[in-house]
């Protein structure tokens, strides 16, 4: 238990000193169609506006793939999922999220292969929002996703629990 | 709400209500209701020939022939007695209650009417606690398909009966809840003693069902209960029928329960997370001020 906290801090923080570096966006209109604006993460088709993307692991289940580029960013988390009613719900959380991407303008409505939930942000959305502000979301959203999953899966353990106990005493 | 009601509670309540209005002595209104129970059902409340003063409760249950192949007449008829008369068209037992002739204790019988359903089942259960009793074994087993896709067997053997139910899991998720609280409903005898031994089996059929013509398949589970002579013994059985014939309706409640708190809890957490996202938009300052000699400007 405490190996577990000691690698959070860690990890937390090298994810969030990647991310203050990649969230420097600078508006970039397309190189390639005239009157365009991609965000080139997305689109990758000029090497040159590329950064190196870049993967924190924790352990081999937990990890945050970030892509940078000029004008976007884009962040992948893989979430621990040690069982399979970790999984359910982890996809149904997830699934729930995505599908609510508009309300969120950051999250992507597709998650990339190999990770649970991707978010893209671009240069827009760093002229409205407080960077420092962003990356604290993404750092306070790992967190809590993981909580949500262990109080799900202890409520439907407790619920089994509970009504199995009901039905057999009665005998 | 824990354990489901084994009686229907409709059923029960619009009784009561007229017979209560019947002895206030208001006029008794015409009723014709038809009511969905667990495992299609269905119950139809009427007056017979249009005759306000009595009414008339019916029971249609598609796997009634296979329930009396078991003695479900015999059972019926014990309970109900003077209430019975011929079933309705489409139905299989019909009761009727004269609003002019009401007992001394209807509220017992109005209880009994409601639990028409599991008096239906109960033959079956009955006759195998019987031969189990008898110390009979070797007599055929029961094959109740009491769903469309799921069946219930109930064997007899010296010292037990066992009682397996097929259930099939519509979504993939739930049939990994559904292991969870199978899980715990095996490990119910470690805390009380008395309870029957649970087993479960995913996929395939357990042991006993092996070389019978018994599903298989992804998404279906068997689940065995073996109920011991304390379980099936005179005053014990009737609790036990109460409990065990509603099984597979109790589990599958709880299994949408639990993913219906998931999904509210999801809720909840997505609203609290578009909280924390929306404080990083800077606030809108107030852009319009007043200068002293009163004329008003806008600031950038």
């Amino acid at each position: 238990m405490t190996d577990k906290a000691a690698t959070l801090k860690p990890y937390l923080s090298a994810v969030r000193e990647t991310l203050t570096a990649a969230i420097c966006l600078q508006n970039f209109d397309s190189q390639l169609v005239e009157r365009h604006n991609k965000p080139e993460v997305e689109v990758k088709q000029n090497k040159e506006l590329l950064l190196t993307p870049v993967v924190i692991s924790r352990n081999e289940r937990e990890r945050v793939l970030i892509e940078g580029s000029i004008n976007s960013l884009r962040i992948s988390i893989a979430i621990k999922q040690a069982d399979e009613i970790e999984k359910i719900l982890c996809h149904k959380f997830t699934r729930f999220l995505m599908m609510r991407a508009e309300n969120f303008t950051i999250l992507r409505r597709k998650q990339i292969e190999g990770y649970d939930i991707s978010f893209l942000i671009t240069n827009f959305h760093t002229e409205q929002m407080y960077k420092h502000k962003l990356v604290d979301f993404i750092i306070h959203f790992m967190e809590e996703i993981d909580k949500e999953i262990n109080f799900l899966k202890l409520a439907v353990n407790s619920r089994a629990r509970i009504s199995a106990e009901e039905f057999l005493k009665n005998f | 709400m824990i354990l489901l009601e084994t009686n229907n509670r409709i059923v029960l309540e619009t009784l009561t209500l007229k017979i209560k209005n019947a002895q206030d002595g208001a006029k008794a209104d015409s009723v014709d209701i038809t009511i969905a129970d667990f495992d299609g059902v269905l119950f139809h409340i009427s007056n017979p020939d249009g005759v306000k003063t009595k009414i008339m409760v019916s029971i249609s249950l598609k796997f009634y022939k296979e329930l009396q192949e078991h003695g479900a007449d015999d059972l019926i008829k014990r309970e109900y007695d003077s209430l019975l008369t011929t079933p309705e068209a489409g139905y299989n037992v019909s009761v009727v209650i004269d609003l002019e002739n009401i007992p001394s204790d209807w509220p017992s019988m109005v209880e009994k009417v409601s639990l028409l359903k599991r008096n239906c089942f109960a033959s079956v259960f009955e006759k195998y606690f019987q031969f189990q009793e008898q110390g009979e074994e070797g007599n055929a087993r029961a094959v109740i398909h009491y769903r469309d896709d799921e069946t219930m067997y109930v064997e007899a053997k010296k010292d037990r009966v066992t009682v397996i139910f097929s259930t099939i899991f519509k979504d993939v998720d739930d049939i990994i809840i559904g292991k969870v609280f199978m899980q715990e409903f095996k490990e119910g005898r470690r805390k009380y003693q008395q309870a029957p031994q649970v087993l479960f089996s995913h996929k395939e059929p357990p042991q006993e069902l092996q070389n019978t013509d018994a599903r298989t398949g992804d998404n279906i589970g068997y689940i065995t209960f073996v109920l011991f002579p304390r379980h099936t013994n005179k005053n014990a059985k009737d609790n036990t029928i109460n409990l065990i014939h509603m099984l597979r309706d109790y589990l599958h409640y709880h299994i949408k329960c639990s993913k219906a708190y998931v999904h509210q809890s999801m809720r909840a957490k997505t609203t609290d997370f578009l909280k924390v996202l929306n404080r990083a938009r800077p606030e809108v300052k107030d852009k319009e001020k007043k200068t002293i000699s009163g004329k008003t400007f806008r600031q950038n």
